[in-house]
């Protein structure tokens, strides 16, 4: 598998460059691509970990009443830290009601979301990130929506990407993709089996980008599984 | 000695093969894509050519291979394959078309210095012949 293999040629070549004799400058720059390569490693074996559990139906849902601001607030914090350089600009009022969803699967879809916005984003003049939650009666369903300044998804491309193994042509200079590209997969089943969806609309009229939304139920319309 | 041309997209392989073949001595020019391998190999017939399949941008490996194939006229093309994906129709599709040496990722510093002497072998066999193998002048390989 070459999403498997590329980055396991990079680990076990430099590895075995390493020697004694080898200048700190060579040292440090093989060590950094090594570690590079292990974590993107991780993030394929972290993809195929969760597709296996989607398939076998073996997901574990817990679903609890979430705080939409504070969650929300945090996650964006942990998220520029990881990220540094990265920007979210967050919208979300504190009278959004409750969620009731599964705390790490929705961190996670939003994580999947916030980290592909990035990566979209980052070759632009604007590289902000956007996460707006809001909610609009009579809808039962909170919506958060993630939007990048990066070019448009193609139209051909705006189911693709949420199927399993998407083949979708890369072009030359971008960068790989971690994982296996199936995050937005795994990001749809997790809101569908926690109740909402995650789907792709347009950005607003003048805004350049891209916007995916995720609805997710509110706690007071929903009764714990 | 002939240089290399390696067409390979990925930074971190691209990074092991220039090393690998630098402490060997070898000269190396890096490509990202088909095209781009085009360019060079126009620019400078190389003395072997690490080839990976798949590819970003129009053409992948095989079409790439192709390419050079047609641009090669008398000149001797030396294709080592180096891909992470190879099953056995990839193999033999290879071989058919004489394929100096197969590689499948991940490969060591000196499996890929191994294959990349064996291609310059070649070239310098056909080279002493008067020929050109792998062309259409001499498709007889």
């Amino acid at each position: 598998m070459h999403e498997l293999r590329t980055p396991l040629q990079s680990i076990q070549g430099f590895a075995e460059l390493l020697g004694p004799n080898l200048d700190p400058e060579r040292l440090h720059r093989y060590l950094r691509i090594i570690q590079t390569e292990a974590e993107r490693l991780e993030a394929v074996v972290d993809d195929l970990s969760q597709r296996s559990r989607i398939s076998l139906g073996a997901l574990d849902l817990h679903r609890v009443a979430i705080a939409v601001q504070p969650f929300l607030a945090q996650l964006c914090r942990d998220f520029e830290l990881q990220y540094p350089g990265w920007h979210v600009a967050l919208q979300a009022g504190a009278r959004l009601p409750d969620v009731l969803a599964d705390l790490e699967h929705l961190r996670q879809v939003l994580w999947t979301l916030l980290r592909n916005a990035g990566r979209y984003s980052m070759d632009t003049a604007d590289s902000t990130v956007r996460l707006i939650a809001h909610t609009s009666a009579p809808s039962s369903n909170v919506r958060f929506i993630v939007m990048d300044t990066g070019a448009r998804i193609p139209v051909a491309y705006r189911e693709v990407i949420f199927e399993p193994s998407p083949r979708l042509a890369r072009p030359v200079g971008s960068r790989p993709r971690s994982g296996l590209g199936t995050g937005l997969y795994v990001a749809r089943e997790l809101a569908r089996r926690m109740g909402g969806d995650l789907t792709l609309a347009s950005s607003p009229r003048n805004q350049g980008g891209n916007a995916f939304v995720l609805s997710v139920p509110v706690a007071s319309d929903v009764k714990p599984a | 000695m002939s240089d290399v041309l390696v067409v390979e997209d990925e930074a971190g392989v691209q990074m092991f093969v220039a090393e690998a073949l630098r402490r060997a001595g070898i000269r190396c020019r890096i490509t990202a894509s088909g095209p781009q391998a085009l360019a060079q190999a126009n620019a400078a017939w190389p003395g072997a050519v690490l080839l990976d399949l798949t590819l970003p941008g129009p053409m992948d490996g095989w079409q790439v291979w192709d390419a050079l194939e047609h641009m090669a006229g008398s000149r001797s093309l030396n294709v080592v394959l180096f891909a992470a994906d190879l099953d056995a129709t990839d193999r033999a599709a290879a071989v058919r078309r004489g394929a100096a040496g197969i590689l499948r990722k991940p490969a060591s510093a000196a499996a890929l210095l191994a294959a990349v002497m064996r291609a310059f072998g070649t070239h310098r066999e056909a080279l002493a012949q008067g020929g050109c193998r792998g062309t259409k002048e001499n498709p007889d390989r």
